[in-house]
């Protein structure tokens, strides 16, 4: 018999892991952001095991559909002249002491992680539960519209200050010239 | 039953989590180092999930649902200020912009 | 609210004088003596029949624990600590009451003559505020209220002795008093730390039914006796109440004779059972007294200055004073304070007139001869001169009288002190016989510039003269039915009071004949000094002393020790900077590289560190 979930989860976690990889050693930014459309889809499904089907339809929307082609869209519009000396320009020790500490970072945090096994339920929002109350998006509708309603209108707030941000940073001026601002 | 177990994916996340900061870090364009930043967000939504599992409440789910918020609007105007820095620097090597120390 | 009324009357007093002193400021015009005059003498002298009507409602019991008791607020509420800000006037504040606003309206009036109109506004607010703060200190209900009138008089005091500000020795004498007073204004602070701790109230009624601990009895009353020593200049603080002599007369008057310098007495006084409970506490005070007594009086004898013999005078008269207290009969000091503050104002207003008419002249040698020119003084200055002696029937010689009896008599009385005191009492009759007739007898020893414009002065002057010449005749009578009816056990035993009224009487007697054989015919004159010199071996202590401390200071402990951790922590400053100057690169991911190791390291902390944490 095929535990079809952990087949699952094996392999959308290695191409997560190995995308992540790819993003942060390629030269070239245009491969880093193609690599990171793999690691995104590779999260929804990896969402989807977790029966969190909402979350999962939400990344590849906003992260795929929305943030990738933002990103594909300034990589081509700065097309730059010169390449950026990347892995060249720092020096040994600062590699080798970032290695050291986000190795130590990971390693203390996979320890909490697997800390987190001994940790027994507090809610009560059990699958059962979630399929009685009319499914996953239902519930998550009804608690983000009662009880976080609040947190859910500043959350609009913050997108409008980002529009507001974005508009006034990206708007050339009008009378000066390139190189000036 | 499945074998899987929520802990995995906690150690996904962290890993991935792990592998952005280490991006962050070694990385010079300011685009790739906006992506790591992205990589980040997206472990650390992982674990949310992982935890909402884990402790049976749907929380965790509203939170990746404000984190993407935040994420959205975090790379566009990331964007928007890489785009304004190569406007006037025309570089978006980060060991370049250094008007600030001088 | 009679009382608050009272109390708040001289303070009206002062804010209009003082509205007055900057509007002629504003106006470019020199305030008149008369206004500012009458509005400080009426001010006071309504607060003095409020105060006669007070006490006429204690009634006839004579009891000393009577009194009307107003609550105005609740001043401070800090965890136990209750102050209420209240007055209380009973028999012992009354009787200080009176004097503070009886005698204080008469020299009010005195000061419309005295003072001429430059700053005269600024004058009576001065003189205004001193009498309100005096007022609260006697009726003030709790210490806190009472040390807001000591210090309140201390400023005042401070601000008249230095008003004519145009001389450095005025100010350096104003410096002084307020300096040596606050060495005494500690002791009261400490006093009340004591009070609240041990007996947790500051309240003065019922701090005064409280019973301490021994050591705590005695740690208070030494405390509060440092303080009535700054206040009432005594040994070891009352250099600076001579030098206090360079305020205007009428404020030597009021405030360094008749008021302010007896507010230790009033302190020992409410205080008295408390004081009781220590026996050390009342012999120091015994001891410090007599001695003080001693001391000033032989110091008196070789002053020139018509006021310095007047300021050694009082201390020496402060001493007796204290000596009652120390033996265990506050009520016979109280009763001194009362007639002292008569007639020594008088003796005051008296040279104030004196050195009116001779143009400032202050040296007594230069006088002389004064009896024709000056009548109504000399006539006033002469029933001081009795009182201060003890000649029946003045005032002074029913008090003076008492405080001898006491000293032999009361509870901790002895012999010594006894003797102490007579000794005192003749050589006071002899300096001040001396004075007398080096003024007022014999040849005049002015020079002609002065002699010309030698005048009797004016009427507002010469009528507070004759109204305290009066008080100094007949003020004992107040007091003298109490001194006979009351029988005391303790000491060397019953001494009949007629005995020691005889000894007095032929005592004085004694001094004033030697004064006049010594002085009556004689034309030579004296130079000022002081035969024990403690100014200058205060100056020598202290001063050097300071100096020494300082350059000590200076060079081992400035040089060595603080110099050089300066030098160090500047140095390490240095190498800090220089170090992590070396990590401020620019680069954003340095920052970042420095601040995930710090993560990193609380992280492991967190997981691997201590038990109860990281959980």
């Amino acid at each position: 018999m095929i535990d079809y979930p952990l087949l699952a989860f094996s392999a959308f976690s290695t191409i997560a892991i190995l995308g992540s990889l790819m993003v942060i050693f390629k030269k070239n930014p245009v491969a880093s952001a193609f690599a990171l459309v793999a690691v995104f889809f590779s999260f929804a499904g990896l969402y989807a095991l977790m029966s969190a089907h909402l979350v999962a339809a939400l990344q590849i929307l906003v992260y795929t559909g929305a943030i990738m082609v933002l990103f594909v869209f300034v990589i081509m519009l700065l097309n730059q002249d010169r390449p950026v000396e990347d892995f060249k320009s720092s020096s040994g020790i600062f590699k080798l002491l970032s290695g050291i500490a986000v190795s130590g970072f990971v390693f203390a945090l996979v320890k909490v992680a697997l800390l987190a096994r001994s940790l027994t339920p507090r809610g009560d929002m059990t699958e059962e539960k979630i399929s009685e109350l009319g499914g996953n998006v239902k519930a998550i509708a009804e608690s983000l519209f009662s009880d976080h309603v609040l947190q859910f209108e500043i959350t609009s707030f913050l997108i409008l200050a980002a529009i507001v941000a974005t508009i006034a940073l990206a708007k050339r001026k009008a009378h000066s010239g390139r190189g000036h601002s | 039953m499945s074998l899987l177990e929520p802990w995995m994916m906690l150690v996904v996340s962290m890993v991935i989590f792990g592998i952005g900061l280490l991006g962050l870090l070694i990385r010079k364009n300011l685009l790739v180092m906006l992506m790591c930043v992205e990589l980040m967000l997206n472990g650390v939504n992982l674990s949310f999930v992982a935890f909402s599992k884990i402790h049976h409440s749907l929380d965790g789910h509203l939170a990746v649902l404000f984190v993407m918020t935040v994420a959205a609007a975090e790379s566009a105007v990331g964007l928007g200020l890489v785009i304004a820095l190569f406007r006037t620097l025309r570089t978006v090597d980060s060991d370049q912009i250094q008007i600030l120390r001088d | 609210m009679m009382i608050t009324l009272l109390v708040l009357l001289p303070l009206l007093g002062f804010f209009l004088n003082g509205f007055y002193h900057f509007s002629a400021q504003a106006r470019k015009t020199e305030p008149s003596v008369v206004v500012a005059g009458v509005i400080g003498t009426i001010a006071l002298f309504a607060a003095f029949a409020l105060a006669v009507v007070a006490w006429l409602s204690l009634g006839k019991s004579g009891a000393w624990d009577v009194g009307i008791e107003e609550r105005l607020f609740s001043w401070m509420k800090l965890g136990t600590l209750h102050v209420e800000f209240g007055y209380r006037l009973d028999r012992l504040s009354g009787i200080f009451t009176l004097v503070i606003t009886g005698v204080g309206s008469l020299i009010h009036l005195y000061s419309i003559g005295y003072m001429e109109n430059k700053g005269s506004a600024r004058y009576f607010a001065y003189l205004n505020l001193f009498c309100f703060m005096m007022l609260n200190l006697v009726l003030g209900s709790s210490l806190p209220l009472v040390f807001l009138g000591w210090e309140g008089v201390g400023l005042a005091s401070y601000l008249l002795i230095g008003f004519w500000s145009g001389e450095m020795a005025n100010i350096m004498a104003a410096q002084k008093a307020f300096l040596m007073n606050r060495v005494g204004d500690l002791g009261l602070l400490f006093a009340m730390f004591i009070a609240f701790k041990f007996a947790g109230t500051l309240d003065l009624a019922d701090l005064s039914s409280y019973s301490f601990k021994p050591e705590v009895a005695t740690a208070f009353g030494l405390l509060i006796f440092l303080a009535c020593t700054g206040k009432s200049a005594q040994i070891p603080l009352f250099t600076w109440l001579p030098d206090a002599m360079a305020g205007p007369t009428p404020v030597s008057a009021l405030i360094h004779a008749a008021t302010m310098v007896t507010s230790g007495i009033y302190l020992l006084a409410r205080l008295n059972p408390v004081m009781g409970q220590s026996p050390t506490v009342l012999f120091v005070i015994a001891a410090v007294g007599a001695g003080t007594a001693l001391m000033s009086a032989i110091t008196a004898c070789f002053q020139s200055d018509i006021k310095k013999v007047l300021a050694y005078s009082t201390i020496s008269q402060l001493g007796f004073m204290f000596v009652a207290c120390g033996v265990g009969s506050p009520e016979t000091g109280v009763f001194h304070v009362m007639t002292h503050a008569f007639f020594k104002a008088l003796l005051f207003l008296g040279a104030g007139s004196v050195i009116h008419a001779l143009s400032g002249t202050q040296d007594i040698f230069k006088m002389g001869g004064l009896r024709s020119s000056l009548p109504l003084t000399f006539w006033t200055f002469t029933a001081g001169w009795a009182a201060i002696l003890g000649l029946p029937p003045f005032s002074g010689f029913f008090s003076k009288d008492g405080i001898l009896h006491e000293s032999l008599v009361a509870a901790h009385g002895s012999r010594v002190i006894f003797a102490v005191l007579a000794f005192t009492a003749f050589l006071t009759a002899f300096y001040m016989t001396r004075l007398y007739i080096l003024v007022f007898f014999g040849q005049s020893r002015l020079s002609e510039g002065v002699r010309k414009h030698v005048h009797e002065s004016p009427i507002v002057m010469t009528l507070p003269l004759l109204f305290l010449g009066l008080a100094a005749l007949a003020g004992g009578w107040f007091g003298a039915p109490v001194r006979f009816e009351s029988g005391h056990h303790g000491g060397v035993g019953e001494v009949s009071p007629y005995l020691i009224m005889v000894i007095s009487v032929f005592i004085a007697a004694a001094g004033a004949f030697l004064g006049y054989r010594k002085y009556f015919r004689s034309n030579h004159s004296e130079k000022t000094r002081d035969p024990f010199r403690v100014d200058e071996i205060y100056t020598v202590v202290f001063g050097r002393g300071t100096e020494m401390v300082a350059s000590f200071c200076s060079r081992f402990i400035e040089e060595g020790v603080f110099q050089r951790i300066l030098q160090f922590s500047g140095a390490a400053v240095d190498l800090g900077g220089n170090l992590f100057k070396t990590v401020q690169t620019g680069s954003a991911q340095g920052y970042l590289l420095m601040m995930v190791l710090a993560v990193v390291a609380l992280v492991c902390g967190l997981i691997f560190g201590v038990h109860g944490y990281g959980n």
